[in-house]
């Protein structure tokens, strides 16, 4: 394996962002470019590419929904990813009807073989295609269903919103086949290369997705003075839970002095520390914020 | 605007389906065989989908009407809700939908008839007394009228039955589906209502207060019947200066005879919901208010509680009889 470890450490920094599956280089080559991505590990187990700023993570699954799970999985765990992360299953698919070429976000995940069914939740606007997403195990050529067909969204999706909310995870997808021009690599590789006329839409989708992901870090993100109290003073896993909430509301009422310095002189169990910060936020007066 | 739309296969061939599809065509429509596949399954952000809800379209089966918790009402013996919709337009910080469904996108229940046919048999089952029918506990009553055309539709419907009594429940200005007919007897088209600053800021997307004021004035004239809801009361250290203003301009130009009935109650969660949106709004000030659990609900302390009851009870009296006052608050504080 080949390991940067500045780089891992970038990696476990920058929680929001998006982590990209997909299953072959040459469907991710595109991405690598926009978004100006380096190797950070080289096919053991996978490759894997990332920016400078750890914003974008993208990992090459393999085919299949097997692969896509394992390394969805992997990809969570090697980035450190929390539920603030946003994630994206980017590739080729076939469709009944729709033209080579033709961007596509899917709105309904269907596993043929076992008709599980997942719904990705669409929170922005989008000038990009809809439509249903069906996950068979082999290469489709007869099309029965206006729908897409892919091979991995089933496996990625149900591994990815085991670690986000589905508002957070998506498929997005360029038609390489269809009824008149079915499934070839050769075809595949055309509509890839083709990709640059796509980039404005999957730009604005991308940027839309990352903003999503940098509130809900905001959201999930501890309170300012959290580290400090924990170093100074003990907390059960509960009592930390207390501070936190404790430490939220002195925040959120806009108390001029910090809650670390009106307690920091006092020699205090972790019990105390949070009867004190309660008393001090309860002598304080509720005003609602200025409109 | 709605640009997803999850359409239950059951209902797909309903009239106000169809009518609803066309209505945003550029929509996506996404097949579903349950609205629970998406409205109750695990891992879903309320507050991101808060941002662009999506419409599920699909039919209630059970339960269409059921009886309200033990002391809400409004005066009658017999009250029960029902809700042909879940979710509201608005977002009010507040609210306690956020903190009871996983799902923030609106689910209109379109079979209607069946609502209708509950309704009228839980009348028969309470023959020759009055009986309480609330809207607008698990959504805004008025809000998505254009949208669901619910008091269009329930409006004749109540007429036709007048021992049932109808509250919709709004923050809304709609007033169109009232303009139209003569006033109802047994319907009560009930405010909720709360100073500007307190709407400014916690009631987002809701129409500001003199808007609401204004559209209930115009049918309070033309002889409907209006509840007055003041619930939640928030506190903050300016409430009763804020509430005494409310009161005037609620009470300014409105003819008390118009006033069915008033009710208030303070803030208060049953604990999993105050869990559950503090979780989605960690950084709130609302909650950052001197809230404590008693009995299962998070709530001002009693004093603060009992001050605000008594401060608002003592101020509406200056308006209104004693005797319109009725539920959303604990029994001790409105004595």
């Amino acid at each position: 394996m080949t390991l940067d470890s500045s780089w891992h450490n970038r990696a476990t920094r920058n929680r929001s962002g998006i982590r990209w599956v997909v299953a072959h280089h040459q469907e991710a080559q595109a991405l690598i470019q926009w978004f100006q991505m380096k190797v950070l590990i080289q096919s053991d187990p996978y490759t894997v590419y990332t920016d400078d700023s750890g914003t974008h993570y993208l990992i090459l699954s393999g085919q299949g929904r097997l692969a896509a799970a394992a390394a969805t999985a992997f990809l969570y765990a090697y980035t450190a990813s929390d539920r603030s992360t946003a994630w994206i299953n980017f590739g080729t698919a076939g469709h009944s009807h729709l033209p080579l070429g033709q961007l596509v976000l899917a709105n309904r995940i269907v596993e043929q073989q076992t008709a599980k069914i997942w719904y990705p939740s669409l929170v922005f606007s989008t000038t990009i295609q809809s439509s249903g997403l069906i996950c068979s195990s082999k290469i489709e050529t007869t099309y029965t269903e206006e729908a897409l067909y892919d091979m991995e969204s089933a496996g990625f999706y149900n591994s990815a919103a085991r670690f986000t909310s589905h508002e957070l995870v998506h498929c997005l997808k360029i038609v390489s086949d269809n009824r008149e021009s079915t499934a070839s690599i050769v075809r595949a590789h055309g509509v890839m290369e083709e990709l640059e006329s796509m980039r404005p839409a999957i730009g604005t989708f991308v940027d839309q997705l990352l903003e999503l992901s940098r509130q809900e870090s905001v959201r999930l993100m501890p309170p300012r003075e959290f580290q400090a109290f924990i170093q100074q003073w003990k907390f059960s896993v509960t009592q930390r839970h207390q501070l936190a909430s404790l430490l939220r509301q002195w925040e959120s009422m806009a108390i001029e002095q910090t809650a670390f310095s009106a307690l920091s002189r006092l020699d205090l169990s972790g019990k105390a520390v949070l009867a004190t910060l309660s008393q001090l936020l309860h002598q304080h007066a509720y005003h609602l914020p200025r409109p | 605007m709605i640009e997803q739309i999850y359409l239950e296969t059951e209902i797909a061939d309903h009239p106000d389906a169809k009518r609803l599809q066309k209505r945003f065509p550029k929509a996506a429509v996404i097949p579903c065989t349950r609205y629970s596949e998406v409205f109750n399954r695990h891992a879903q952000n309320f507050r991101l989908q808060k941002r662009k809800p999506a419409l599920i379209l699909a039919r209630k089966h059970v339960n269409h009407v059921l009886p309200t918790p033990p002391g809400y009402g409004i005066g009658g013996q017999h009250n029960y809700y029902f809700s042909h919709m879940l979710n509201c337009l608005y977002d009010c910080r507040y609210c306690f939908l956020q903190g009871m469904f996983r799902s923030a996108n609106y689910l209109l229940f379109l079979n209607f008839e069946d609502f209708m046919l509950s309704i009228e048999q839980t009348i028969h089952r309470h023959r020759n007394e009055e009986v309480y029918f609330f809207s607008g506990y698990d959504c805004d009553s008025l809000a998505l009228e254009g949208l669901t055309h619910f008091a269009e539709r329930f409006l004749p419907f109540f007429k036709q039955h007048p021992q049932a009594f109808l509250e919709l429940r709004t923050k809304s200005v709609c007033t169109a589906p009232f303009m139209q007919l003569e006033p109802i007897a047994n319907v009560v088209i009930a405010y909720s209502l709360s100073p500007a600053q307190v709407a400014i800021e916690q009631e987002h997307g809701a129409p500001p207060i003199a808007a609401r004021l204004s559209a209930m004035k115009q049918l309070a004239k033309m002889g409907w019947k209006i509840g007055l809801r003041f619930d939640p009361i928030i506190y903050h250290a300016k409430f009763k200066d804020r509430y005494a203003e409310l009161f005037r301009n609620v009470f300014d130009g409105l003819d008390h005879a118009a006033v069915h009935s008033v009710s208030f109650g303070p803030m208060r969660f049953p604990k999993p919901m105050h869990d559950s949106i503090v979780k989605l709004y960690p950084q709130e000030k609302l909650f950052a208010a001197p809230l404590q659990l008693k009995n299962g609900m998070v709530s001002y302390p009693s004093m603060i509680e009992a001050e605000m009851m008594r401060y608002c009870k003592q101020a509406l009296q200056q308006y209104v009889t004693a005797d319109c006052f009725w539920g959303c608050l604990p029994e001790d504080t409105l004595k």
